[in-house]
């Protein structure tokens, strides 16, 4: 043990990305972020450390964004949206809380994606992913600003870069101080009921905070420790901050605060229920208890018993994981924490009102509404596709046809998708080749096209569309198989040793290059 | 006529019938205001002081986001910001739990940090 803690001791010395573990770790057991916070958040000394931008991070941001050095797992994943009109209003709101922030600002850009998904998100290069789901949900401008500043928040904060640099932590320890962890929590753990549902709390958060801040700052940080609540302490953090920042953002750019709630709200209902597991357990195990009293079956009662201990034990050992494994507080609790907070802090700014008229303005604008119906219609294909209706996908993908958006890589993926569906696949293909920008195409959509080439056996067709992905989405990684198959095929030597040898650069694809490779020879 | 008088009922009275269905589940705000019909405030009650049990709402003035409630025999005008209200007020068209498999998983790339927790299908 001793020697795991000096070893871990070296490791972690000097690491500033573990500062503040302990906080982040009492968030998940004890008092939340908002209640702690004093005074309005973003004049806090840990927020002021992030005025001024280090030139040479965001220069290095830039180089792998640009330079297409973005690993395959980060690249984006959805298709773009082109609505002029509809961007030009949502970085506008972003103009408007960046004023609000008193240091530098990063490059910060809105980014509309076809997900009908509700939340926003935001990439460590500054760029904002806006879901189709989101603007069409939304009940003000109030509201999409609480979201999009929530996201400037994880930027603003460099919360990507604690998120990577813990993921590189991650891989160096052991589990050995998961067992000091884990028992201390589990001892320290208790269950409260007087709400009518279950919430785990820490019945002495200080000696938790004692004995884990201790095992967590000197000593090895395991993976089975850090997926179960590590990482998810720092994750619940920094969604807290993010929440603060945010609305204080808001206030500063003159939008009513009040909004945020809606949006939880709404989060919360898209998210649906998350019944701890614990409950369900502990209900039919009383019910079982209970029946066998009634029956004077005392036998039976004695084993219902013996099965409480015992499989109660795992479950509650698997209920506490799937509690800490959510990365986020409860919606309505985030609600809950920020009212509290705008009561303490901004007691007149809550009063504000509501603007109900300049977001229905955008949305309802001629240019705005037809393209978001255009969407609306490929996505009612889709659903229809799902459930196996193909000529009421027809239908809608008709629709979408006829608006405004027609060629953008949505609607046409989608048309693909119904076209082969009623197995028309010579339309299908053309159904892709009909999009006219595809720098608005996520990697699914490129790797339809990529394969339909390769297939063909037309390496050079193959090579131009993966370059167009390569540049579009900064990533060399994500299609370096299809270069070297798409090289092989142009029997072009050189070409393919250089592609074998960048591509023995990505653990991830490494192999299959190999075999490609071999096969070939 | 007769469809006129429907319609009319219908919507004098569909703030009623919203309101209806709605209850005060609990009171977040200490003190919670207690406002005029214009939002105005006019004075204040102590979280202790509120009731523990949910308030039958009596009507709903979306607009200003104000409910009308009985308090110890008296009608009053509350701000939505300090009380939770069920059925929540702000809500999806779609759910995720109903949205086609396909869509329902998040696509989103592993470098972002999003709003929420995702979809629980």
């Amino acid at each position: 043990m001793k020697g795991y803690l000096l070893l871990a001791s070296a490791l972690l010395s000097g690491c500033a990305t573990l500062k503040g573990a302990d906080q982040a770790f009492l968030n998940l057991v004890g008092s939340s972020t908002q209640s702690q916070v004093q005074g309005h958040y973003v004049d806090n000394s840990e927020v002021r450390q992030y005025y001024k931008l280090d030139p040479q991070r965001a220069g290095q941001q830039r180089l792998s964004y640009d330079g297409r050095t973005v690993p395959a797992a980060e690249a984006r994943q959805q298709n773009l949206v082109d609505i002029p009109m509809l961007q030009v209003y949502l970085q506008g709101i972003v103009t408007r809380l960046s004023k609000g922030w008193p240091g530098e600002l990063p490059l910060l850009q809105v980014k509309i994606t076809d997900s009908y998904s509700f939340g926003p998100s935001a990439d460590p290069y500054g760029n904002i992913f806006v879901p189709l789901g989101m603007l069409e949900n939304v009940g003000s401008e109030d509201e999409i600003a609480a979201m999009l500043g929530h996201e400037m928040s994880h930027v603003l904060l460099h919360h990507h870069d604690r998120a990577a640099a813990f993921q590189q932590q991650k891989e160096m320890f052991t589990t050995v101080a998961s067992t000091v962890a884990l028992a201390t929590v589990a001892a320290n753990t208790g269950v409260d009921r007087s709400s009518g549902t279950m919430k785990l709390f820490s019945k002495d958060p200080a000696g938790t905070q004692k004995t884990i801040g201790n095992t967590v700052l000197y000593t090895s940080l395991a993976n089975s420790f850090s997926d179960n609540v590590w990482s998810t302490a720092w994750g619940r953090s920094q969604e807290d901050q993010a929440d603060l920042l945010g609305t204080d953002l808001m206030i500063r750019a003159g939008y009513a605060p009040r909004a945020a709630t809606h949006s939880l709200e709404r989060l919360n209902d898209f998210q649906g229920k998350q019944k701890p597991l614990l409950t369900g357990f502990l209900t039919a195990r009383k019910n079982a208890m209970q029946d066998s009293l009634q029956q004077f079956n005392l036998d039976r009662f004695t084993k219902e018993l013996d099965v409480l201990v015992k499989d109660g034990l795992n479950t509650t050992i698997s209920a506490t994981s799937q509690y800490f494994n959510r990365s986020h507080m409860s919606a309505l609790d985030r609600d809950t924490e920020l009212r509290q907070y705008l009561q303490r802090e901004y007691p007149k700014e809550r009063r504000v009102r509501v603007n109900k008229q300049s977001w229905p303005k955008v949305r309802d604008a001629a240019p705005v509404a037809k393209a978001m119906q255009g969407y609306k219609d490929a996505y009612a294909a889709t659903a229809a596709l799902a459930k196996n209706k193909v000529p009421e996908a027809d239908a809608f993908i008709r629709r979408a046809l006829g608006s405004p958006v027609k060629d953008q890589p949505n609607i046409r993926r989608t048309a693909y998708a119904v076209r082969l569906a009623q197995g028309r696949n010579a339309e299908a293909l053309k159904e892709l080749q009909a999009i006219k920008d595809w720098s608005l195409a996520g990697p699914s959509t490129y790797d339809l096209m990529i394969s339909y080439y390769l297939k063909r056996g037309d390496g050079k067709a193959a090579l131009a569309m993966i370059d167009k992905a390569e540049r579009n989405l900064g990533s060399e990684e994500l299609f370096i198989t299809e270069k070297l198959l798409a090289s092989q095929q142009l029997q072009n030597a050189q070409q393919v040793q250089s592609v074998l040898r960048k591509c023995g650069q990505y653990p991830a694809r490494k192999a299959n290059c190999q075999k490609l490779a071999q096969v070939k020879a | 006529m007769n469809r006129i008088l429907i319609v009319l009922l219908a919507a004098l009275y569909s703030q009623g019938v919203l309101a209806e269905t709605h209850v005060i589940k609990e009171f977040l705000a200490d003190p919670v205001e207690v406002v005029d019909e214009q939002g105005k405030l006019q004075r204040e009650i102590a979280r202790k002081d509120t009731p523990k049990q949910p308030v039958q709402v009596l009507q709903l003035n979306t607009d200003l986001e104000l409910v009308l409630v009985e308090l110890a025999g008296q009608k009053v005008w509350l701000d939505t910001r300090d009380l939770r209200i069920e059925p929540p007020l702000n809500v999806m068209s779609l759910p995720c739990q109903q949205m086609p498999q396909s869509l329902a998983s998040d696509t989103h790339n592993k470098s972002t940090l999003g709003y929420g927790a995702g979809c629980s299908q």
